[in-house]
Parts: structure tokens; C-alpha cells; sequence
């Protein structure tokens, strides 16, 4: 290859690369710029690609005018609570697995179960659970979410917590129930601390989840008194006439808070989206 | 990576911005507004690839670093005694790295195909299953018959063929999963 033609490459990859640059961020570009815009921007015959008047009143309007606030206090709600749940259930059953002389086929067993619950579309569930929410008297409460949270976000986060939890080494417990500690000292003492950045990487994914989940808040809610942040976002698309400025807003503070924790577990995330089967090194 | 953590929702929403008649940016940089412009959201055939240019628009970022961790993964050695050989970048790809990416790529594709089968709430926030059933897919399709048109009993129905059909294709695709290396 002469010198010529390998420059040539090297500004055709580069060019290639700032066009694909262009395609991820530039519709995340025009969201914000769509969000600060005032109302009377959007009625321009021509849609701008800066706001002329940077505003922050579609914010303020989506947040205390609509009242999305309290959706907002309802996601976390949901979100914090489900998080918590599934976490001291994964705890409870990925112990035994990694630490307790489990058979080998029972953990094989349940592994694989929770790892085929990542292959079940959520709409299969949905209609029972829509039955069963009604009949029990929890149809647009959030107790119901939290539950169905809880039950979802499981073997993701058994998942996490095994990977986590492998990787200490057993035998500082041992160690410490030979000098005579109880097994559940060892648990609180030494366990506990050391597998702390990993229960916090699996709090921020499944809670990230929580945060981000549609078809179960829309279907099983159907008042503001229950409904996640989401589903007031859908909301606003799909009404008759879009207010263009307050959706991109609802848009960026849905985006906001997972991008945020997402960034702060990013070593994680990748083990998260694909059940700990690919750990970023 | 910034696409992948994306809720859903929001992607739909950011997708309505671009897409739209009259104020999606997509036919304004084309320089096709007024009464001729294409309907991305609305016309059979745009409206099939506006909801697939979505998903993979949130997608090929998280098949990129899965990728890019699997090529770090290739042993150098095999690679370097190819060199040697004399082998040509194509030559080197081909037998080497491919090879060793295989079981990476069928562990992607698996994850893609059950992404690709729930997927529900861009595709509702886009064009809500239309125009007509164009982009109905599977989910929207149980919603509608179970939602719109209450009828649970056939929902459900739909549901267990649904269930029946995943399972056994879930133990199809564990022969392929690391899932038991514990």
C-alpha cells in the first residue's frame, strides 16, 4: 500500500466514523434543543435546530402544570422499593448457591430458570398478572408495581450478585468460622463489606430497569395517583395534538436519572444488559 | 453507549422528534417540508423501517462493545504466528477471529432475538402498531386484542403460544449459553 493511498483510508475511516457520531447524537442533540425551546418557537414554519430564546418553562410546565411531579415521586417510590425487594431475595438465594454445599443440579437448575425469564416477552405475563392485580384489589396501586418489579428484575439481579459474589473468595469466611465465628457473623462481618460495590452496581442497574419499565405501569395503572414517569411520557406523545416542547422535556428527565446512575455503574452496565455473560474488564 | 441506557419511552420520544411530519428534523435536513414530504410514521413502508431504524439505532451501540470486548479476547499469539505465515487481513479475520467471535456472535443474536420479540413501548410511542397493522408486531398485537378490544380469553391464548414458542427456543439457544459454568 502506497503512502498516498493509506492517508486516503485513514480520512475516508475518519469521516465514516464522525458520519456514524453524527447519527447517534444528533437526535439526542435535537431533543434538548427542542425541550428549551418557548412555545412560540415551535409555531416557526421551520422547525430551528437551536432555540432562538433558551427557556426552561417546558420543564416547569411538564413537571408542576401537568403535575408530573408526582409520577416522578411514584416512579421512585416503585422504583426504590421493587430495587430493595429483589435485592433481599436475590441475597437469600444466591448465598446458599455460591457459599452453602448446594447440589450442583439445583443451582444449574435455578440459574437457567432465572437466565430463561430474559428470553420471555413481558406481554406474555401481563394479561395474568392484569387478572390477578384486579381480582386482589390492587388495580392502580402502587404495591402492585412494586411487585411485579420485584418478581421481573430477580434473575437479573440473581445474576449480578452470583458474579458478585463468586468472586470473593470463600475463604476468608472459612477462615473466620474457624476461628469461631457464627455463620452469620461471617455473613454480616466479612461478606457483607466486601460484596458491598457490587450489591451498589446491581442496586443502580435494577433500579435503572424499574425506572425505565412501560407495558406493566400502562397497563396496570390508570390514574396519576399510580402511574410511573414513563407512562405520563407516553402520555404525551400520543395525545391528540403534541405539545412538542413538554414532550422533549418529559424525554430528557426519563433519559436524565438512568443516564446519571448508569454512569456512575458504568464498569457494570454491560454485565447487566447481558445477565453477567460479558464482564467489562 | 449512551443509547443502550436510554429508556425505551424516551427513545420513542426522541424518534416522534425526528420522524414527524412538518416538525421532524429528519425531512427539514432533507429539504422536504410541505405537502409532498415523506411520512415516516404513516406510510406502510417507511413506517417499517422508521420503527427498525429505532431499534437499531439503540441496539448496534451494545453489539459494538460486546464485539469490541470479544476481539480483545482473541489471543495474540494465533494472530501474530498467522502474521508470520504470511496471512492477509481478510485471511486473519476469516480464520482466526471469526472463529473465535462465533460463540459471542450466536450469545448476541440470541439476546437480539428475544430484545427484538418484546419489543413494545417505542414502537407504541411511534406509531402505536400503525398505519393500519403495518408495524403491529407481536406485542402490540396481544395489547390490542387483550386491551383494546378486551378479550382477555384470547389474549391469554395468544400469551401461552407465545410462551410455548420462547421455551423452546430458550432450550435451543442454553446449549449455546455459558449458564452452567458455575
Amino acid at each position: 500500500m502506497t503512502r498516498g493511498s493509506r492517508r486516503l483510508t485513514r480520512i475516508a475511516t475518519s469521516a465514516l466514523l464522525a458520519v456514524i457520531a453524527f447519527i447517534f447524537a444528533f437526535p439526542l442533540f435535537y431533543l434538548i434543543a427542542t425541550s428549551l425551546k418557548t412555545k412560540a418557537d415551535l409555531f416557526a414554519p421551520v422547525p430551528s435546530l437551536f432555540p432562538p430564546a433558551p427557556t426552561i418553562e417546558p420543564y416547569v410546565s411538564v413537571l408542576f402544570t401537568r403535575g408530573f411531579d408526582g409520577l416522578l415521586v411514584n416512579s421512585i417510590i416503585v422504583g426504590l422499593s421493587a430495587t430493595i425487594l429483589a435485592i433481599a431475595i436475590a441475597f437469600a438465594i444466591c448465598y446458599p448457591i455460591t457459599r452453602l454445599p448446594a447440589p450442583p443440579r439445583l443451582r444449574t437448575f435455578v440459574l437457567n430458570w432465572a437466565l430463561s425469564l430474559r428470553f420471555l416477552p413481558p406481554v406474555a405475563v401481563v394479561i395474568p398478572y392484569f387478572a390477578i392485580v384486579r381480582t386482589i384489589g390492587l388495580y392502580n396501586q402502587l404495591p402492585a408495581l412494586i411487585l411485579v418489579y420485584t418478581i421481573f428484575n430477580l434473575p437479573l439481579a440473581i445474576w449480578m450478585l452470583r458474579g458478585f459474589l463468586d468472586e470473593i473468595p470463600i475463604e476468608i469466611e472459612e477462615a473466620a468460622m474457624v476461628d469461631g465465628a457464627s455463620r452469620w457473623y461471617a455473613f454480616r462481618a466479612i461478606l457483607l463489606p466486601l460484596s458491598r460495590t457490587g450489591i451498589l452496581a446491581v442496586v443502580i442497574i435494577v433500579f435503572a430497569f424499574d425506572w425505565a419499565e412501560f407495558l406493566f405501569a400502562f397497563i396496570l395503572t390508570a390514574t396519576p395517583q399510580a402511574m410511573t414517569f414513563p407512562v405520563g411520557v407516553q402520555g404525551l406523545v400520543t395525545q391528540f395534538e403534541i405539545i412538542w416542547n413538554d414532550m422533549a422535556a418529559g424525554g430528557v428527565i426519563a433519559i436524565v436519572v438512568p443516564l446519571t446512575l448508569m454512569l456512575v455503574a458504568r464498569r457494570h452496565v454491560m454485565a447487566g444488559l447481558t445477565f453477567g455473560v460479558i464482564r467489562e474488564k | 453507549m449512551i443509547p443502550i441506557v436510554i429508556p425505551q419511552i424516551a427513545v420513542g420520544v426522541v424518534f416522534r422528534l425526528v420522524y414527524a411530519p412538518d416538525y421532524g428534523i429528519l425531512n427539514v435536513l432533507l429539504g422536504q417540508t410541505g405537502p409532498n414530504q415523506p411520512l415516516w410514521l404513516s406510510s406502510p413502508p417507511l413506517a417499517m423501517i422508521a420503527t427498525a431504524s429505532v431499534d437499531i439505532w439503540q441496539w448496534t451501540p451494545f453489539v459494538y462493545l460486546i464485539m469490541f470486548a470479544g476481539f480483545q479476547t482473541v489471543p495474540s499469539e494465533s494472530v501474530e504466528a498467522a502474521q508470520v505465515d504470511g496471512a492477509t487481513a481478510w485471511t486473519q479475520f476469516r480464520h482466526i477471529e471469526l472463529p473465535y467471535l462465533r460463540p459471542l456472535l450466536l450469545l448476541v443474536l440470541f439476546f437480539r432475538i428475544a430484545d427484538v420479540i418484546r419489543v413494545f413501548d417505542h414502537v407504541y410511542v411511534l406509531t402505536g402498531g400503525g398505519p393500519g397493522t403495518t408495524t403491529q408486531f407481536l406485542s402490540l398485537y396481544i395489547y390490542r386484542i387483550g386491551f383494546k378490544f378486551s378479550d382477555l380469553g384470547q389474549a391469554s391464548a395468544l400469551a401461552v403460544v407465545v410462551m410455548v414458542a420462547m421455551t423452546v427456543f430458550y432450550t435451543i439457544v442454553s446449549r449455546f449459553l455459558p449458564a452452567d459454568r458455575g
